[in-house]
């Protein structure tokens, strides 16, 4: 209880933070809008050339896309502030003030700062989702719409969870920046059809860095009636809080390594 | 209480080569250099003391100071505050700690100071009645009330400093720790802010250890004073034991329209000595042996003197007499 | 930072790049098994392979974030004001930076990672050398356009750092500079990919030269006098970018509040 007061006290503060950047916050959105509509056309540069990609049609594809960004925003509007501290703030010595207060030092840097951006990423993803959706004809049912919405609140959970396990590396090796990147990037491979890669990645994807379970899964539940949706919803929800829990051990664990620099 | 046994700090680094060639080689060397920033230090520190923690930079001050705020961990020996070793239990240590790192703010950059006031109320739990009083208390001794409303980084190096000292003290921390908490800062601000801390001290016995270039600071505050030199402590004792032991020597620089004969000036029976350089006389003595009113009025009256500034002994002057007199006596 | 912390960096950088050329080999490995025709565009699928992984060993040569980075980073904390006093030109201080880090790279990282890929393309047949003659000469040519394009990036850098202080943040324009020249540069996919009306006005963009010109240089698809032709357009578009940089510097560096006192 006392720490849900906390949160959104320092909540409060991280808005009044960001709204002092209002122009780096809409070239931001602007950026972010740009990004995803770059990726996405190369996508259909390289797919329009072709019939279609092991049997998903580029509607099916811009769905997959759209829904991918979904857990993405979720998780970037939260724990934005883990990048700087995996890049930059243990080196720089930034971080010392979090070990100098009497509450923990995971829940400051998640507190630390919010990332308004992701309603762009959240917004373009959606109209993406519908759009696409309607051309595919999905028929929608109470259950796959719970299963999208749990896949992007507990994907985003997820997705917080492995950016806390690869950025508590930096307690220990002062960056972990190119780690948790190249972690990270890895949920750019779920943009296309998992069955495109050899069985190793594919079990890297499902089983050890499970980003295909959290939006490979449930847009095949959605498209190709591939998943029971509810079962889906449980096991994604199973996996996150699993993930969540050890990240945050492992993190607690790797603060006995953290030291300050000698200067 | 805090208590230092036997506390070494040694860092290791890898012998690196220039350049990116030179990152490759480290990639595949297993050479490293060793440093001993702490060199087996012991030290107990009551509550309520006022310590002056000096020496010169990259004598092991900060190294220390971050021991004792958990955010090092000794190579070997101990730190205890109060029977807990700070990094090993960092949390509980730190509800009973303030710290100012100098060049380093605690507060947030870029929102109204007021914000960040209530933000650190919330972490340390403080009462709302208690925040009231600390708060109106903090606010007239410190004079922040003027610019509660400014976003930190518009405010100049003294009031960020006041600010960061109040922030500090708003949880009434046991201990407090100062690193360079005047430097940069004008007169009237340094006397602020050493008023300040005087007054908290007097008030909540708040223990302090202060780190400083600044030979005032010490003298207005300090009733005893650690010296590190390479690691080890070289002094440990009160501030008026230093200027028996080692002379309160000050030196009167003035200007004068002639070159004057050095061996022709009046030296006040050896007590007196004087160099004269690049158009300037410098006038050296120890006030404790000679009147400064007679040198100074010797130097006017007689040497006609048309400018003058005086000085006190400087910290470092301090630290080089004691290492010369270590060395003298090994 | 210590030895152990060292070698983790190390390490991780080569374990993420191999993963990022990783996905984009997978994809077009579909691509090319999905598609009735043999060449797409242009490419065929052996071309693309190669052409894929030198852009992006391209890619960490020329293109180094520094100057942006920097720039922001002093508008953020206020040490901008310092640089304004020092003698040496703001513009020139991160040119040279950024020409020191190219050098190093190149000998460092560009010379043996250019050259394995390109023996096993070649040992492989997906680069087939004609003449030792055009090899060397494409080599010359690509080595020039490397330099004009690292140093293309760099000015537009340079602008987008500028900007931060009107923006105060860097977060923003960082992305939206990324975004737009990794697209626009052929980095992402291959500009004959684009429709063809956008190909055409692209292949003028500076962007063009920033990657995919100067690694279809390398990989000998434009005949020498092409590739002059496209070095002459790179030179062009950097002269009109600098000159633009340095007018909004002029005008910006009046812009620049500095917090404290």
């Amino acid at each position: 209880m006392r720490y849900i007061k906390l949160y959104f006290t320092c909540l409060k503060r991280a808005i009044i933070s960001r709204l002092q950047y209002k122009a780096d916050s809409i070239i931001g959105i602007i950026g972010f809008l740009i990004s995803n509509t770059a990726t996405l056309l190369s996508i259909y540069f390289i797919i329009d050339a072709i019939p279609s990609l092991n049997g998903w049609s580029i509607y099916e594809l811009g769905f997959l896309y759209g829904f991918s960004m979904m857990p993405v925003a979720f998780d970037h509007f939260f724990s934005d502030e883990l990048w700087n501290t995996a890049y930059w703030k243990i080196k720089n010595g930034k971080l010392d003030p979090f070990f100098l207060r009497p509450i923990p030092v995971l829940f400051q840097i998640i507190a630390e700062a919010v990332q308004p951006e992701a309603f762009g990423e959240l917004i373009l993803g959606g109209v993406m989702l519908g759009i696409c959706a309607a051309n595919v004809g999905v028929k929608w049912s109470f259950g796959l719409i719970l299963l999208l919405v749990i896949a992007t609140i507990f994907g985003g959970i997820l997705i917080t969870g492995i950016k806390i396990f690869f950025a508590a590396f930096a307690l220990k090796f002062k960056r972990s920046g190119t780690l948790l990147q190249g972690v990270y990037n890895m949920i750019g491979y779920t943009r296309y059809p998992i069955s495109i890669y050899p069985l190793i990645l594919r079990t890297l994807l499902t089983c050890i860095l499970p980003f295909a379970v959290i939006i490979t899964m449930p847009v095949e539940a959605v498209l190709f009636s591939a998943f029971n949706p509810y079962l889906l919803s449980l096991l994604i929800i199973g996996v996150a809080g699993a993930v969540l829990v050890l990240s945050v051990l492992f993190w607690n664990w790797m603060e006995r390594f953290y030291q300050s620099t000698g200067s | 209480m805090i208590e230092i046994k036997n506390l070494t700090k040694i860092f290791k680094k890898p012998i690196r080569k220039e350049g990116i060639l030179g990152m490759f080689a480290t990639l595949f060397s297993r050479k490293y250099e060793e440093i001993t920033a702490v060199n087996d230090i012991s030290l107990t520190i009551d509550d309520g003391e006022i310590i002056g923690y000096i020496g010169a930079n990259g004598a092991g001050k900060s190294t220390t100071i971050k021991m004792m705020c958990g955010i090092l961990t000794p190579t070997s020996g101990t730190v205890t505050i109060d029977g807990v070793e700070p990094y090993k239990k960092r949390r509980q240590v730190a509800q009973n700690i303030g710290v100012v790192f100098g060049q380093k703010t605690q507060l947030w950059w870029d929102i109204p100071l007021i914000e960040s006031f209530k933000v650190f109320k919330e972490i340390y739990q403080v009462p709302d009645k208690e925040y009231k009083e600390r708060m109106d208390f903090l606010c007239q001794l410190l004079g922040i009330n003027e610019f509660m409303n400014q976003p930190v980084r518009t405010l100049s190096l003294g009031q960020r400093m006041r600010a960061d000292l109040a922030a500090a003290w708003l949880h009434n921390p046991k201990i407090l720790f100062l690193d360079e908490p005047t430097i940069g800062l004008d007169v009237l601000v340094k006397e602020n802010i050493r008023k300040a801390i005087k007054t908290m001290n007097q008030k909540y016995s708040t223990t302090v250890i202060l780190t400083t270039h600044d030979m005032k600071d010490i003298e207005n505050l300090c009733s005893r004073i650690v010296m590190i030199e390479n690691g080890k402590i070289i002094y440990d004792g009160s501030l008026s034991k230093i200027k028996e032991s080692f002379g309160d020597i000050r030196t009167i620089y003035v200007t004068l329209n002639y070159v004057p004969q050095l061996d022709k000036l009046n030296t006040f029976d050896g007590k007196v000595t004087y160099d004269y350089r690049d158009g300037g006389l410098a006038i050296k003595f120890n006030a404790q042996q000679i009147k400064v009113e007679s040198v100074v009025d010797y130097a006017f009256h007689t040497l006609r003197a048309n400018d003058f500034k005086i000085s006190e002994i400087s910290i470092e002057d301090v630290v080089k007499s004691i290492l010369k007199k270590q060395n003298e006596k090994s | 930072m210590d030895l152990m912390a060292y070698k983790f960096h190390m390490i991780t950088w080569l374990i993420v790049t191999a993963f990022q050329v990783l996905s984009v080999f997978f994809l077009w490995v579909a691509v090319y098994k999905n598609s009735p025709h043999a060449v797409i565009n242009g490419y065929t699928f052996k071309e693309m392979i190669s052409f894929m992984v030198m852009i992006n060993i391209f890619n960490y040569i020329a293109f180094d974030g520094y100057t942006g980075d920097v720039i922001s980073d002093e508008v953020s904390d206020g040490t901008i004001a310092n640089s304004f006093i020092k003698p040496i030109s703001y513009r020139v201080r991160f040119l040279a930076t950024n020409l020191g880090v190219l050098g190093a790279k190149i000998v460092v990282f560009g010379l043996p990672m250019f050259t394995i890929s390109y023996v096993i393309f070649a040992l492989l047949g997906f680069i087939v050398i004609e003449s030792i003659g055009t090899f060397l000469l494409s080599l010359l040519l690509f080595l020039i356009a490397l330099v004009l394009a690292s140093m293309l990036y760099d000015a537009i850098s340079y602008i987008f750092g500028v900007l931060s202080f009107y923006t105060t943040a860097y977060f923003g324009l960082y992305m939206l500079k990324e975004t737009t020249i990794q697209f626009l540069s052929g980095t992402l996919v291959p500009l004959a990919f684009f429709p063809a009306g956008m190909y055409k006005v692209l292949r003028y963009l500076p962007f063009a030269g920033m990657a995919e010109n100067p690694v279809l240089i390398l990989l000998m698809r434009d005949s020498p006098l092409v590739a002059l032709q496209k070095i002459a357009i790179a030179i062009a578009w950097l002269v009109v970018i600098e000159l633009f940089g340095a007018l909004l510097f002029s005008r910006a560096s009046k812009k620049v509040t500095v917090g404290g006192g």
